[in-house]
């Protein structure tokens, strides 16, 4: 029993824990924008970039908070702005600011259309700078390294499912799993992708070296054996492309062509040679 | 298949490829393994399209579609590449037993895909117009205009991408065939010499991506002692 008028932690009420509040948007609205993040870059441009994709990717959700289309369609309107990432990871772009719209409707927080921008920016550049290295640079060359070492070792052309089932097993996971995510969780989804994501990188791209070195090894000593001047020829093209690819401010295509080019004047110019 | 029907479903899949690098579902059949394979089996000539998608692959690889670097089009240019050198297989035999037809497409996919970057500038360039023609019909409370635009980024990709098909497919063909009808050995020759280089090439620009950073270097260069000793000793 507790004296009147005396402070006991068993006088203070247990503050009443606020139900979650139910959520605006239901499966069928996140699946139709999981659809509509296909056409992303459809409209890709220099001023905008993937804009436009980013408003169409949201509409479905616009549409659903909105009392109709017209006020739906100039809600879009900030959203179609300049807006660039990678294409996977501006699924989770997309669910956050979904998340950020819904919870604006709600009147939960104070967030005005500058403030949701800024978000999405700031999205933009975060995500780019985990998916580029993700996709690009460690799914995309393991992917496509295994379907060339396949062709190379065994004259298989399955590589080439390997490369289409593969990625797409990962990105269109990816982008789902993105999407519902970043709409249920917000911003603090985002906050332990990297941690999640670096490592993941890191150990796909240790993995693609693995595979590399092992494509550079047929082409060194192709399975049915070579001559000693392919071999020369062979140590000379991995030579050139370990010292001097990107060196020299030539893409791919141009190193390609300049290769093409001088072999057939050799060709022609000294046929017997 | 006839020679028109396969002409056709490689203009077809000139644009879906081309619509597939960016515009539309993006699920990697723009890759040049992927598309070579397909051209090649179009064709026939399923080795063929393999061979010079995976020399195909590993310079783009080298390509890195990021920010507002204009890539080089390697999709359009595999598709165009592996159909020339189908073409030319039956034109001249001592020069397709050598590989000349290889050389030539590997040729005439270099040169679409560097042109076809410039394509695509204008298709960028051209999209501002379509994605300020957007805002203005949304401010106005029209949400159907999203999806216009969208779809009509789609079909002029695909469009343009079936147009540059057409369009470098028959001038290499042309060119190939009256080349190759002189006396293709020269071609030949050349694809004896520069199809080692090339592939050496690819893999070793596509390593020096894959090794930077001290582990990354050590991880490779031990692998690839590794494989070669594997490789030198393994029993015939």
């Amino acid at each position: 029993m507790s004296e009147p008028g005396v402070w006991t932690p068993e006088a203070t009420p247990e503050p009443a824990i606020a139900p979650p509040a139910p959520r605006l948007l239901p499966a069928r609205t996140l699946w139709a924008m999981f659809g509509r993040l296909m056409l992303l870059q459809a409209v890709w441009n220099y001023e905008r970039m993937q804009g436009i994709g980013f408003a169409h990717a949201l509409a479905p959700a616009a549409r659903r908070l909105a009392k109709d289309d017209a006020e739906a369609a100039r809600s879009l309107v900030p959203q179609a702005g300049y807006f660039n990432t990678h294409p996977v990871m501006a699924a989770v772009a997309v669910g956050v600011v979904a998340d950020q719209l819904e919870r604006r409707a709600r009147g939960e927080t104070a967030l005005d259309d500058a403030g949701i921008l800024r978000v999405k920016q700031a999205l933009g550049s975060s995500l780019a700078a985990m998916g580029d290295p993700l996709f690009w640079n460690a799914v995309r060359p393991l992917l496509a390294l295994t379907a060339v070492y396949g062709w190379r070792d065994d004259r298989s052309w399955l590589g080439a499912l390997t490369i289409v089932a593969g990625y797409n097993t990962f990105a269109l996971g990816y982008r789902l799993r993105g999407l519902f995510q970043g709409y249920a969780r917000g911003l603090a989804y985002v906050a332990q992708l990297a941690r999640r994501l670096g490592p993941m990188t890191a150990g796909l791209r240790t993995v693609a070296g693995v595979i590399a070195a092992l494509v550079v090894s047929t082409v060194l000593l192709p399975a049915g054996g070579g001559s000693a001047a392919q071999a020369i020829l062979s140590v000379t093209g991995v030579a050139l492309g370990l010292m001097f690819f990107g060196a020299a401010r030539l893409g791919p295509g141009e190193w390609g062509l300049a290769i093409v080019l001088v072999v057939l004047a050799w060709a022609t110019l000294a046929p017997g040679f | 298949m006839t020679t028109q029907a396969a002409v056709l479903l490689t203009v077809v899949w000139g644009g879906v490829v081309a619509a597939d690098s960016a515009a539309f579902l993006q699920l990697l059949l723009s890759q040049p393994f992927v598309c070579g394979t397909v051209t090649g089996a179009l064709w026939g000539h399923t080795a063929l399209g393999c061979e010079l998608g995976a020399i195909l692959q590993l310079f783009s690889l080298g390509v890195l579609p990021v920010g507002g670097r204009p890539p080089e089009d390697f999709p359009v240019g595999t598709v165009v590449g592996v159909a020339v050198a189908a073409i030319l297989t039956g034109v001249d035999p001592v020069a397709s037993a050598q590989g000349g037809p290889l050389l030539f497409g590997v040729l005439a996919a270099f040169v679409t895909a560097l042109v076809g970057r410039s394509l695509l500038v204008w298709l960028r360039h051209r999209n501002e117009g379509l994605a300020r023609w957007t805002e203005t019909r949304l401010a106005d409370g029209d949400l159907g205009a999203l999806d216009r635009a969208q779809w009509a980024g789609v079909a002029l990709t695909f469009a343009l991408g079936m147009a540059w098909t057409a369009l470098a497919l028959s001038l290499f063909a042309f060119v190939g065939e009256a080349l190759f009808r002189g006396g293709g050995v020269a071609f030949g020759r050349a694809w004896q010499t520069g199809s080692p280089i090339l592939w050496g090439f690819g893999i070793g620009s596509v390593a020096r991506g894959l090794t930077r950073g001290n582990r990354a270097r050590i991880v490779f260069w031990t692998a690839l002692v590794g494989f070669m000793a594997l490789r030198l000793w393994q029993p015939s």
